[in-house]
Order: C-alpha cells, then sequence, then structure tokens
C-alpha cells in the first residue's frame, strides 16, 4: 500500500523533474553555503524504476555523500552510497567512496598499518630492480672509473683528451638527459635498447666519469717517489701502478666512492622516466591508483634502509682496505 | 605512357578485386589462434583496472569478455604502457587497444576504430569549499589543470573562458593534489576516470555541472586489419541491440552510455 502509494506520488513527477536543473540549482546552494538545502533538493530524485535509467539517481546520492562527508557525517555518506551499491554493486565510484570512508573512520595506525601491507608486496619488487641496477652500475662503473682514470693521467695526448672529453661530457649534461637519449634517441639511428640495458648504460656511464676523477685524485695523492722507486727496482709502469700505487689508493677512496654509491642508490630513481618499475616507479603507481601518501612514505623508509645497509657495508670495506695502515 | 597507367590501374584494381575476396587475414588468424590479445593500462578504472587481489575487472573487461563469449574466442590481456600504446599495437604485440580510448582526429590517422560503444564527456572538478564557480560559464580567471596528453586539454580550449594558465601534469591524482592545496582552481577531466578518483577523497572536491565536451570511445585496431574490426563492430551492434551493452552499462555505470541513438 505504502509502495503504491510512493509509487503514485513520484509516478507523475518523475517526468516532471528536470535533472540538470536540479543539480544546478543544488551547486547553488552550495556555493552559497546552503548545504542542508542542496541535500534536500537531491534527495528528491527517487530511486528508479525497474528498468528505467538511473543516472540522475546515481550521480545525486554521490553528489549528497560528497556534501554529507564534507559535513563531517561519514555515517550518513555511507548510508547515502550503500543505495547506490544495493541496485548496482560494482559501482566502482561508490565502492571507492564506501573504501575511502572506512577507512577515515578507523584509527590512524590501523590505515597506516593496512596501507603499508597491502603497498610492501609492490614496493618490495620494486625495490628488488632498484637494488639489481645499483649493484650491475656498481660493478661497471668502478672499471669504466679506472678505465678514465688511467687515461687521463696517460702521456699519450689522445687518450688523454678523449677520457678528458668523457668526463667533461657525463659530468656537464643531467643524467636525465643523458637516459632520455639513450633510451629514447638512441632507436632513431637504429639502436634500440632494453629498458634495463639502457639503465645500467646511462648510469654506468655517468658514475664512470665521477668514478674517473675520484680514482685519479687517489692515484696522484700518492707520493711521486713510489713510482721512481718501483721504476728503480725495475718494474715496469703497469708493475708499478698494479703493485704499488693502486693498492695504496683503497683506502683513501673509500669515503668518497661510497659517497657516490649512496647518491647512486637514490639517483636511479631518474630511470623511473624511461619505462622501468622500479621502487620510484612502483610508489608512484601505488600513489596513484591508492590516492595515498603512505606509498610515497614506505618507499622513503625502504630507500633509507638501502642505504643505510650501503654504508654499512662501505665501513667494513674501509677499515679492511685501511688495516695496514692503522697505528 | 598512357598504356602504363592503364596497366597500372589494371593491377591496382585486380589487385583491390582478390583482397576484397580474400580478405586481409587479420580475423582468420585470430580464429586460428582461438585468442584475440588486447592491450591496456590495467590502472585505468573503471573501464580497466586491478583489485588488490590483482584480479582486472572494469566494463571493458566485461564487454570485451561477452564479445569473445560470442565468437567462441578467447580473450588475452596484455598490459601495456600507455605511453607508446599505439607504436606497441603497430609492433603487432597484440590485436587491438580496448582501454577507455577517446577517439580523436590525431589517432584515427594511426588506428582504424570502431564506432563510438561509450560516450563519455569531460567535467570540471573544484574543491568543495570553493564558492567562485556555480556553472562552468563561471569559470573565469582560473588556473586549470588536466593530464598531460590527455583529450582533456582540448576540452579546455571549449570552455567559454579561457583560463589563466593551463598545467600539465603527470597522471590526474597529482592534478587532483594540486588542486587541493589550491594551486590550481580547477581540474579538468573525463567523467568515468574523474568522479571514480574524487570518490577516493570524500568531501574534498566536487563537480560543476554539466560536461564541457561529450567523449567518444573506440577499440582501435591496426589500419590493415579490417576484417577483425569489421568482427567485432558486428558483435558489438548486435550486444548494443539485444541489450547486453546496456546491461554492462549500468552495471558500471548505472545508466547506459552505449547507446548510440543517444550520441
Amino acid at each position: 500500500m505504502a509502495l503504491l502509494f510512493l509509487w503514485a506520488l513520484s509516478g507523475p513527477c518523475l517526468a516532471a523533474i528536470d535533472y540538470d536543473g536540479l543539480f544546478r540549482q543544488s551547486s547553488d546552494l552550495m556555493a552559497q553555503g546552503d548545504l542542508g538545502g542542496a541535500l534536500d533538493l537531491l534527495g528528491k530524485v527517487p530511486p528508479p524504476a525497474a528498468g528505467e535509467e538511473a543516472g540522475a539517481f546515481v550521480s545525486s546520492r554521490m553528489q549528497a555523500a560528497r556534501i554529507l562527508a564534507a559535513q563531517k557525517e561519514p555515517d550518513k555518506a555511507v548510508a547515502a552510497c550503500r543505495e547506490v551499491l544495493k541496485l548496482f554493486p560494482d559501482n566502482s565510484e561508490a565502492r571507492n567512496f564506501v573504501a575511502a570512508l572506512e577507512q577515515q573512520l578507523k584509527p590512524g595506525w590501523h590505515t597506516v598499518l593496512s596501507d603499508t601491507l597491502r603497498f610492501l608486496p609492490s614496493l618490495a619488487k620494486g625495490a628488488l630492480m632498484t637494488l639489481l641496477l645499483v649493484l650491475c652500475t656498481m660493478l661497471v662503473s668502478p672499471l669504466g672509473g679506472l678505465l678514465i682514470a688511467l687515461g687521463r693521467i696517460s702521456t699519450v695526448r689522445p687518450v688523454s683528451g678523449f677520457c678528458w672529453f668523457i668526463i667533461w661530457f657525463f659530468r656537464g649534461t643531467p643524467l636525465l638527459l643523458q637516459l632520455f637519449f639513450i633510451y629514447y634517441g638512441l632507436p632513431s639511428l637504429g639502436i634500440t635498447l632494453a629498458p634495463f640495458t639502457a639503465a645500467v648504460i646511462g648510469l654506468g656511464l655517468n658514475y664512470s666519469a665521477y668514478l674517473g676523477e675520484i680514482i685519479r685524485g687517489a692515484i696522484q695523492s700518492i707520493d711521486h717517489g713510489q713510482m721512481e722507486a718501483a721504476k728503480a727496482i725495475g718494474m715496469t709502469y703497469g708493475q708499478a701502478m698494479r703493485r704499488v700505487i693502486v693498492p695504496q689508493t683503497y683506502k683513501r677512496l673509500m669515503p668518497p666512492v661510497g659517497n657516490e654509491f649512496i647518491a647512486l642508490i637514490k639517483d636511479t630513481a631518474l630511470v623511473s622516466t624511461i619505462a622501468m618499475v622500479e621502487l620510484m616507479r612502483a610508489a608512484d603507481q601505488l600513489f596513484n591508483t591508492y590516492f595515498n601518501i603512505t606509498a610515497l612514505a614506505l618507499a622513503a623508509v625502504i630507500y633509507l634502509v638501502l642505504t643505510t645497509i650501503f654504508t654499512f657495508i662501505f665501513e667494513k670495506i674501509e677499515y679492511r682496505a685501511g688495516i695496514y695502515e692503522q697505528r | 605512357m598512357k598504356k602504363m597507367l592503364v596497366l597500372l590501374s589494371c593491377l591496382v584494381l585486380s589487385l583491390l578485386a582478390v583482397s576484397a575476396f580474400a580478405g586481409d587475414g587479420s580475423w582468420d588468424k585470430v580464429k586460428k589462434d582461438g585468442k584475440l590479445v588486447i592491450g591496456l593500462d590495467d590502472s585505468f578504472p573503471p573501464m580497466g583496472y586491478r583489485l588488490a587481489d590483482g584480479k582486472l575487472v572494469g566494463f571493458d573487461i566485461d564487454a570485451a569478455e561477452e564479445v569473445g563469449k560470442r565468437l567462441g574466442i578467447k580473450i588475452e590481456w596484455q598490459p601495456t604502457a600507455w605511453d607508446g600504446v599505439i607504436h606497441s599495437l603497430d609492433a603487432r604485440k597484440f590485436d587491438c587497444i580496448w582501454n577507455g580510448m577517446t577517439i580523436t582526429d590525431e589517432r584515427a590517422q594511426q588506428v582504424a576504430f570502431s564506432k563510438p560503444y561509450i560516450m563519455d564527456g569531460q567535467i570540471a572538478i573544484v574543491n568543495f569549499t570553493d564558492k567562485r564557480f556555480k556553472s562552468l560559464k563561471d569559470l573565469k580567471n582560473f588556473k586549470a589543470g588536466t593530464q598531460k596528453g590527455s583529450s582533456g586539454i582540448q576540452a579546455v580550449k571549449k570552455l567559454a573562458n579561457a583560463p589563466t594558465e593551463l598545467k600539465e601534469y603527470e597522471d590526474y591524482p597529482k592534478a587532483l593534489l594540486d588542486l587541493e592545496a589550491g594551486r590550481i582552481d580547477v581540474v579538468v577531466v573525463d567523467n568515468v576516470t574523474g568522479r571514480d578518483m574524487i570518490a577516493k577523497r570524500p568531501g574534498k572536491f566536487k563537480l560543476i555541472p554539466g560536461m564541457i565536451s561529450k567523449e567518444p570511445f573506440g577499440v582501435a585496431f591496426r589500419k590493415g586489419d579490417s576484417d577483425l574490426r569489421g568482427k567485432v563492430q558486428q558483435t558489438l551492434d548486435k550486444m548494443v541491440k539485444d541489450g547486453a551493452m546496456g546491461k554492462i552499462s549500468r552495471k558500471w555505470f548505472a545508466e547506459d552510455l552505449t547507446n548510440p541513438k543517444k550520441f
């Protein structure tokens, strides 16, 4: 009976309701600060009869939910969404809204904990890729750096000139630009690299250039007399370098090289721009999907863990390398 | 010279005739493989996205699966980066792109679109507490934001007044956060995506009533694959006629956005 009455009431005026006008009116009321009035207007949109389009109904309830949420009435806002979900259980707008409101109702620590558990798997996968990039670059760049350093102090002009050029170029341009060029630019020259290869080449060249200067400084800091002494007892230049000079540089190399490698861990984030999913990109994807700053905070924590581990390892290596110079 | 021309045109004509009979083989190949590979950016709610447990859901997923069922083939979803998606289509990484793709003239030069299967539109989102803009016409002296490379950029040009500044963001959530911070006044975004996104931050944003422009979504095929496109289009047409598309549309959007009569 009551249903019939409702139907009789809503039936005739259904055609009369101008939904666009109603939304405009309610929006005007909202702009004037009359949120209650806007809610009343939106409430006038009836649930759809069977087989009828429900776009206006859903829009009205969702708009009402927005107002109620802004008025700090989460329970009523959830109720408005549930009206939609009762008819359309898959409506992702209403589902998102309810999920977000329910998160708000829970205590802060609970939200952070559940977000952490939800995000950690993808972040861990990204962190693994970051670690792999770091390790590969750490293998490549000291070798490149040593070659560049030896080339720089070489007396053969073309060699030292070439090495000077490499340092000049890779230190003088942004790493981001270098990565873009290697990944997006080289294909037009017929060289198409996989993202990972391009990333390791870009990071490797850049860090080789920096390490080259550090290694050169370390080599040249060893007293010149040692080279002369080594040569005097019959060693060749190569032998003197290998057996006398370079081993002595290890200890003094560690602090600046450690510095560079810590910087490298963070610089891998730049690789996210060349279609690679590492830690930064993974965090960004989560941030976009869930609209949630926790993803970025977690990424920061993971970066800190990585840099802490490497700092610790470098300190150990430095201690070992200098064991003969300790007093 | 004339002879040459005649000969040439004969050759072209006969080639055309042969190809008309034989088809381009694109459908035959899909039928033989028993699967249609569809490329998508699987983080585009509510068209195609993953739930927390990794399950792929969305309007496009339901529609394409229904097409696959009717054609007796399996649908294989190939996640891809949206950036350069057309290049990947040309590189045969998949057979088509079905991912809430707006039909634009620019894109239509590179791919063969199906007929529009949904009509979406661009809307304007403002801060909930903003009392300056009641309607789209009220938008004056404002800074707008939208996603880089999106059709929102074209939509902004259709507004009555041009914004003092149009900022382009990496993605929409960043634009919305900048709006929340008050550094821009309006975010222009398509209706289904925008509403889905602001639902994740309840009480912060509201919509300005009305749509800025209409936006048809289409399925993109390679230019040469007209057989495949024809087959999918035929099935889609049937699904519109027997109400299957309307049903899927109501499931996701509570209304039928797929009826060509309303476009």
